[in-house]
């Protein structure tokens, strides 16, 4: 599979502020890539710069190897599903979903090849025939007369995306198209758009804060944030390999302790060693360990690794979930078992559980449950989430 | 429940009253003095003045005069709303104001500072005379007419297609770009049709008083073009005949209506479409 598109050394800044710094990137044809990150870290920026609505400050965007990097949208082979759809109101479903037809021209038959093509616009027949090829895609046959306002969050993003794909693009963009929508029919929706994809062949470059989206529906996965790409992998790796303490615990919960290597296989923490499986550090090299909480058998405290207070018991339907109090480190642990509160129990770890990091930016930052209820606050905090917000709209105010 | 209806009514009443008085009783007058002679006797003889050619040319060159100067509006106005929609927030706030400002002072007021300003002796004439251009005969054409109706007018052709234009959401100019239009297909496909409900009402905002207007003419064509709404002003202050001056007033009040009539439906069409 070819590089189709390729960011080399982008950088943009909105108003003196860094939203993206020297990202390198590169998506393959046919292949479907999530940039995954918390609001603000650059993704939504990433993508538009590749849909030709942000031109970037430094760097290059290559596609099929040419540079595309000045080329306005109109010129892309390239569609954009929007946040919440953007549908002209003014056309009903079948008027929106033909848009892009009508404005598109075709060489007429027998001049395709010569020197001076003539160009000519689709016919009423050819446009029809694609547009209910769309409809049916997205089963919305017999919604063609009706108006873009007066359908659902779940009919609208289908109208969005037929109109979008009818144009038949290399890359079709997402930006976050199943936010508006309600889990269940978000859960559909996915999948939908999974299959949508395998269906067409085209490559789709999908935005998404959320992390078990972005594991259950991509080839790939880019994880950015502070404008800078954390890691690229496939959700395997992404899961099971996190390159930092950012990773770790962006993706699925993430117990991380400060440890380091005495050696190749052996890890040492909380002042014991550990066997495991990972090896390739310096010598007594300053690690992040990271153990999920799903990989942490409860036993009894004279059989444990390690031993621990329960501190609390949360049902979550298919699991527990406990913090227990290890000397003053709090762990999440994931077990199918019921202990209570207050009990002291021992934890077992398998060798391949351990996954070892480099020490980043980011360690220290993450992977204590000391504070598990901080993004609770942070929810309720009525100025937390008005910086993130500032990315998108400031995004929109320069175009 | 009743108490609350009660409530609403008194709050209305005011507004009633002053529809009565300043709107209602005002038409009726009109109405009167149309269908009666000066003895006061229920009359259809001043329907006369329907087939009269004096009175009826002037009628047709008010609505012409109107057409182009709206028009005219139009093309300067739309540019400008765009523009101004797309600015900063705060330079948008400055140039609202700036283009209401002019709206402070009384049009009578406006427009003969506009002839002193055009005058063979005015200041734009002084200065083209230090150039040795000149002096130009601005005034006395009806090219000034128009020129004192769109001066007067444009800023409610701007203000409704500006409030209109603000409000319209960006991302769908993104998706027109996205879906293969450019700069020119965007406008006529995405952001016309979007604005109508603003240009149907600046023109009818401009077309309305400009085809009533009764001073701009005189001034500006040196008394050597007349009106409808001159023709009108002269019945009842220089003839003293309020009753031919209320049926013209009639005559333009009932073409008026017809023509927002007939815009509206042509702005429903539209809906209808659209929908």
């Amino acid at each position: 599979m070819s590089k189709l598109i390729e960011l080399k050394g982008i950088s943009k800044s909105f108003d003196g502020e860094r939203v993206l710094n020297h990202i390198d990137l590169y998506i393959r044809d046919k292949e479907f890539v999530t940039l995954l990150g918390p609001s603000g870290c650059g993704k939504t920026t990433t993508l538009r710069l590749i849909g030709g609505f942000e031109t970037p400050d430094e760097g290059q965007i290559l596609f099929d190897g040419v540079d595309i990097t000045q080329l306005p949208p109109h010129r892309r082979q390239v569609n954009t599903v929007f946040q919440r759809y953007a549908l002209f109101p003014h056309l009903n479903v079948y008027d929106n979903i033909a848009f892009a037809l009508k404005m598109k021209k075709v060489p007429v038959e027998g001049t395709e090849n010569t020197a001076a093509p003539k160009w000519r616009h689709l016919t009423r027949d050819e446009i029809d025939e694609r547009v209910t090829r769309m409809l049916n895609m997205v089963s919305l046959r017999g919604f063609e007369k009706r108006n873009v306002t007066s359908l659902s969050g779940g009919q609208q993003q289908r109208v969005a995306i037929a109109r979008s794909l009818v144009n038949e693009p290399r890359v079709l963009l997402l930006d976050e198209p199943l936010g508006a929508l309600d889990l269940k029919l978000r859960k559909d929706m996915q999948k939908e758009l999974k299959d949508i994809q395998k269906a067409t062949n085209i490559t789709f470059i999908y935005v998404t804060h959320d992390q078990e989206e972005a594991l259950s529906m991509s080839d790939t996965v880019v994880v950015m944030q502070n404008g800078t790409i954390q890691q690229i992998g496939t959700p395997t790796d992404i899961y099971n390999e996190p390159k930092n303490a950012f990773v770790a615990d962006f993706i699925g919960e993430s117990n991380i302790l400060d440890g380091t290597m005495p050696a190749d296989r052996v890890v040492a923490f909380d002042g014991r060693t550990f066997p495991c499986v990972d090896g390739g550090f310096e010598k007594d090299e300053p690690v992040d360990v990271v153990i999920r909480p799903e990989d942490i058998d409860i036993v009894d405290p004279e059989k444990g690794m390690l031993c621990g207070t329960v501190a609390s018991t949360t049902f979550k339907g298919v699991h527990y979930e406990y913090i227990v109090d290890v000397r003053g480190f709090k762990w999440m642990i994931q077990s199918t078992d019921y202990v209570e509160a207050g009990k002291v129990i021992g934890l077992s770890i398998d060798p391949d559980a351990f996954h070892i990091m480099h020490k980043s930016e980011f360690s220290g930052m993450f992977g204590d449950y000391s504070t598990y209820s901080d993004e609770m606050d942070e929810l309720s905090d009525p100025n937390a989430g008005v910086e993130e917000e500032d990315d998108a709209e400031e995004a929109t105010e320069e175009a | 429940m009743k108490k609350k209806s009660l409530m609403q009514s008194m709050a209305a009443a005011p507004h009633i009253v002053w529809c009565v008085i300043f709107i209602i009783v005002p038409l009726l007058f009109v109405a009167y003095y149309a269908f009666t002679d000066k003895e006061g006797h229920f009359t259809l003889a001043n329907l006369s003045v329907l087939t009269s050619p004096l009175y009826m040319s002037t009628l047709g060159r008010s609505v012409i005069y109107a057409v182009i100067a709206t028009a005219v509006c139009l093309i300067i106005a739309y540019p400008l709303a765009y523009f101004l929609s797309r600015m900063k927030v705060r330079y948008q706030q400055l140039f609202v104001m700036l283009i209401m400002l002019p709206m402070w002072t009384n049009f009578l007021i406006r427009t003969y500072t506009l002839t002193q300003i055009l005058e063979k002796n005015g200041i734009i004439n002084s200065l083209l005379g230090k150039l040795g251009i000149g002096p130009i005969q601005f005034l006395g054409t009806g090219a000034a007419v128009v020129f004192g109706m769109v001066y007067n007018y444009l800023p409610y052709m701007v203000l409704p297609i500006y409030s209109v234009l603000v409000k319209l959401d960006h991302r769908l100019v993104e998706a027109a770009t996205d879906l293969g239009c450019n700069g020119f297909q965007t406008l006529t496909r995405v952001v016309l049709p979007l604005s109508v409900s603003g240009i149907i009402s600046g023109v009818t905002m401009v077309f309305v008083p400009s085809i009533s207007t009764f001073y701009i003419s005189q001034a500006m064509s040196k008394r050597t073009i007349t009106l409808f709404g001159d023709v009108i002003e002269a019945q009842f202050k220089v003839n003293n005949n309020y009753q031919v001056g209320a049926m013209l007033s009639a005559i333009l009040m009932i073409l008026v209506l017809l023509s927002m009539w007939v815009m509206n439906k042509f702005g429903d069409k539209d809906g209808e479409v659209i929908a």
